[in-house]
């Protein structure tokens, strides 16, 4: 009976464990087939690196010298080389078969292109493989490195045959002060945003899950120090976070178990890591603007269609006993670490403190800028509130979100500044048309902004980014929610903070509206949104101008007659607030032609 | 054009596209309008099948009624414009309607699922009356 009530989930668990009985060794991995499964993967994450160095003020007009740690067969450096104008790189890799394929690659690369091979443990070539590089930009060859170290970091924790420095690894890559250095890594780790305790379920019997996370603790002996044990309970079974994240990483990659049991892929400690970097790169630099790291986290896509072709389901569990539903894990978190060389140019990293420049943009970035380094705690968050909802649709969106990376980075979560640099952040990506998650907004960080006042704005902007992510039931029930809050009653708003979170609270409820078509009601939302807003904060005046466009859509749509703002004119006087506001009113003209 | 070139330069590229398939939709519009003979090619290739098929230079299939349903509803109403200008051809196909919102007795919004496929006129019928647009209106062809 209980065999015709397993899943397929429950065969292969089953069938993966019983294969680490009868084989404990990994002798039967093939590495070349293993790695070609990720070779996709691999480009993306050679354009990933592409893209991110695009919009990086300073490096995007510089010619890099890869260096790829434990690159595999090469194919990322491969298509680094092949779609930039870098010359040279260099391959740091541990497997033979693995370094072969990236000779065979290296050979078929076109003229004037190079990569050099170097082979053996990370840990070890580092030093090598930084000097090569570090010769190369001497030479002429590119005007700095630029690392990279994709789903590397976790395994130097737990592979190969000497313990894992990572201070001692990062001080090598950033070791010459004469040469500009880029580096990311992007790694998994432990979801920061999931309560300690977690119950997780899948396509499966709990009773299957159980013995898999038995297994990793088993074989790990920080995961058998973490509390609670794992336990079934009811439908899931109940454990710590750092477990239940290093369980999903097993079952995803059940086929191979054997290897993937030999690492943790919640060995990394990003925030750890951080302050390993800083103390590399060194406070001159951080003090002489020459430096920066900044972090993002996101789910990945392999990852998001695991956990939905699994069933997964992870619930995090109140005080009073109940239960709430968690978001999908960002599984992978990319920093960004950099230092330009001790002669090089100031560009986009700081730009010197000139106020009297005609974009005041750039102004208000310094002194934000300044406002960072000199502790002033209120200003900046005054200023990030009441000002960076512009800068992202600034022509200086680029330095802005580099500086908000920044901010968000060395304030934790509850913090204004986090919070408002989350905030831009977030909406920087939307605009950029990067796909967004309804995790950007998830419950933790709507409590957190909770705390600063700013809670209603965020459980409105959850609401949008569920209807942007296509997950539009979710998105109508926190309307339905929020509706009656925001557009009932008369409430006052004292402060300008308010009035932002009010009105784009408001405006919010008016997109969600004009989605399903309810192009009245949306108007009378936006009417308030603009009732609401006052013109001279540059936050509110760029969604004054939004509020425009949107009303504009609804009377085209309806033929109402109710339209208030002539298209030729800034909506608050003056000088237009933003490019793009400027742009979308143009749109709005397009459109309604 | 020139408003996709300016989002494309601030790096805003979901507007740079809109405003691109946009500008591509008006240039159709009026070729049709002259009796252009036209490829019907554009960077958003969905957008582009799904205005053939109304048209009637490509025969219709499953394909139209499943992805008309996932159309924004503004975009639907829009783009069903090409079928009642252009695509007496295409008459007979069917579609299935993407949700809308209404509101319940006691206030509250809800989707109303599009349900069985319907034929294009019907369909321009059921999502006007239930977005409020007058059935004559010229509405925005992609309006957000």
């Amino acid at each position: 009976m209980l065999i015709l009530l397993m899943t397929e989930l429950d065969v292969q668990i089953q069938g993966a464990l019983e294969s680490l009985r009868h084989d404990t060794s990994t002798g039967g991995f093939d590495a070349v087939q293993y790695i070609t499964a990720f070779q996709q993967s691999a480009y993306d994450k050679a354009q990933s690196v592409l893209d991110i160095l695009a919009k990086q003020p300073t490096f995007s007009r510089l010619r890099p010298v890869f260096l790829s740690v434990g690159g595999g067969d090469g194919a990322e450096l491969e298509y680094l080389l092949r779609n930039s104008d870098a010359a040279a790189g260099v391959l740091l890799e541990g497997t033979r078969p693995l370094a072969d394929v990236a000779r065979k690659r290296a050979s078929q690369l076109p003229i004037g292109k190079e990569i050099t091979i170097f082979e053996g443990d990370a840990k070890e070539k580092i030093r090598e493989g930084v000097t090569r590089v570090n010769s190369l930009v001497a030479a002429s060859r590119g005007d700095y490195v630029c690392v990279t170290c994709h789903a590397v970091l976790h395994e130097l924790f737990d592979r190969g045959g000497s313990d894992f420095d990572p201070i001692g690894f990062f001080a090598t890559i950033f070791q010459d002060y004469t040469t500009s250095t880029w580096f990311t890594y992007r790694e998994p780790g432990v979801p920061d945003k999931w309560p300690n305790v977690v119950m997780v379920q899948a396509a499966c019997e709990p009773h299957s899950l159980l013995p898999l996370a038995q297994a990793i603790s088993d074989r790990h002996r920080g995961m058998r120090a973490l509390r609670p044990e794992p336990q079934v309970v009811g439908d899931h079974v109940r454990m710590h976070k750092t477990l239940a994240m290093e369980l999903l990483a097993k079952l995803f990659y059940l086929k191979d178990l054997a290897h993937e049991l030999e690492e943790r892929s919640t060995a990394v400690d990003h925030g750890q890591l951080t302050n390993m970097l800083w103390s590399a790169i060194g406070d001159r630099a951080r003090e002489e603007s020459r430096a920066n790291i900044y972090t993002e986290s996101q789910p990945t896509q392999s990852f998001r269609d695991l956990w939905q072709k699994l069933g997964i389901s992870v619930l995090g569990m109140n005080e009073n006993g109940s239960l709430f539903r968690l978001p999908i894990a960002e599984s992978q978190s990319r920093i960004i670490a950099w230092r330009l060389a001790d002669s090089a140019p100031i560009h986009g990293a700081s730009p010197k403190v000139d106020l009297q420049v005609e974009d005041p943009v750039v102004a208000e970035l310094v002194v934000a800028r300044s406002c960072l380094n000199t502790g002033e705690h209120d200003l900046l968050c005054g200023m990030l509130a009441s000002k960076a909802r512009a800068w992202i649709e600034s022509a200086r969106a680029a330095e802005a979100l580099e500086l908000l990376r920044e901010i968000r980075g060395r304030f934790p979560t509850e913090d204004c500044r986090h919070l408002w640099s989350h905030y831009g952040i977030c909406l920087g990506k939307l605009f950029a048309g990067e796909p967004v998650h309804a995790s950007d907004f998830d419950p933790e960080i709507v409590k957190a902004a909770d705390g600063v006042g700013i809670g209603l704005l965020f459980e409105a902007e959850r609401m949008e980014f569920h209807r942007k992510a296509g997950e539009h039931q979710s998105a109508l029930e926190i309307g339905n929610e929020l509706i009656g809050i925001v557009l009932g009653g008369n409430a006052s708003d004292v402060s300008d903070t308010a009035r932002y979170v009010h009105g784009t609270a408001a405006f919010l409820i008016g997109n969600l509206l004009r989605h399903g078509g309810l192009y009245q009601r949306a108007w009378n939302a936006i009417d308030r949104a603009q009732s609401i807003f006052r013109a001279g904060p540059a936050a509110q005046a760029t969604e004054l101008a939004h509020c425009y466009y949107a009303k504009a859509v609804c009377v085209a749509m309806t033929g109402m007659s109710q339209f208030d703002a002539p298209f030729d004119e800034s909506p608050h006087g003056g000088r237009p607030v933003c490019e793009c506001t400027d742009y979308v009113v143009v749109l709005a003209c397009l459109l309604v032609c | 054009m020139q408003a996709a070139k300016q989002f494309a330069e601030l790096g805003f590229q979901k507007y740079a596209a809109r405003a691109r398939d946009l500008a591509t939709l008006l240039g159709w519009w009026q070729s049709l309008q002259t009796g252009q003979k036209l490829d019907f090619d554009m960077e958003n290739k969905d957008l582009a099948r799904i205005v053939r098929i109304l048209v009637g230079s490509e025969p219709s299939g499953d394909w139209l009624s499943n992805r008309f349903s996932q159309l924004r509803p503004s975009v639907a109403i829009g783009i069903l414009q090409f079928w009642k200008q252009y695509g007496h051809a295409s008459a007979g196909c069917e579609v299935t309607l993407p949700p809308v919102l209404e509101t319940t007795p006691s206030n509250a919004l809800i989707w109303r699922p599009g349900e069985a496929p319907v034929d294009l006129l019907r369909a321009d019928q059921i999502l006007r009356g239930a977005c409020s647009i007058p059935v004559d209106l010229r509405v925005p062809l992609i309006a957000d």
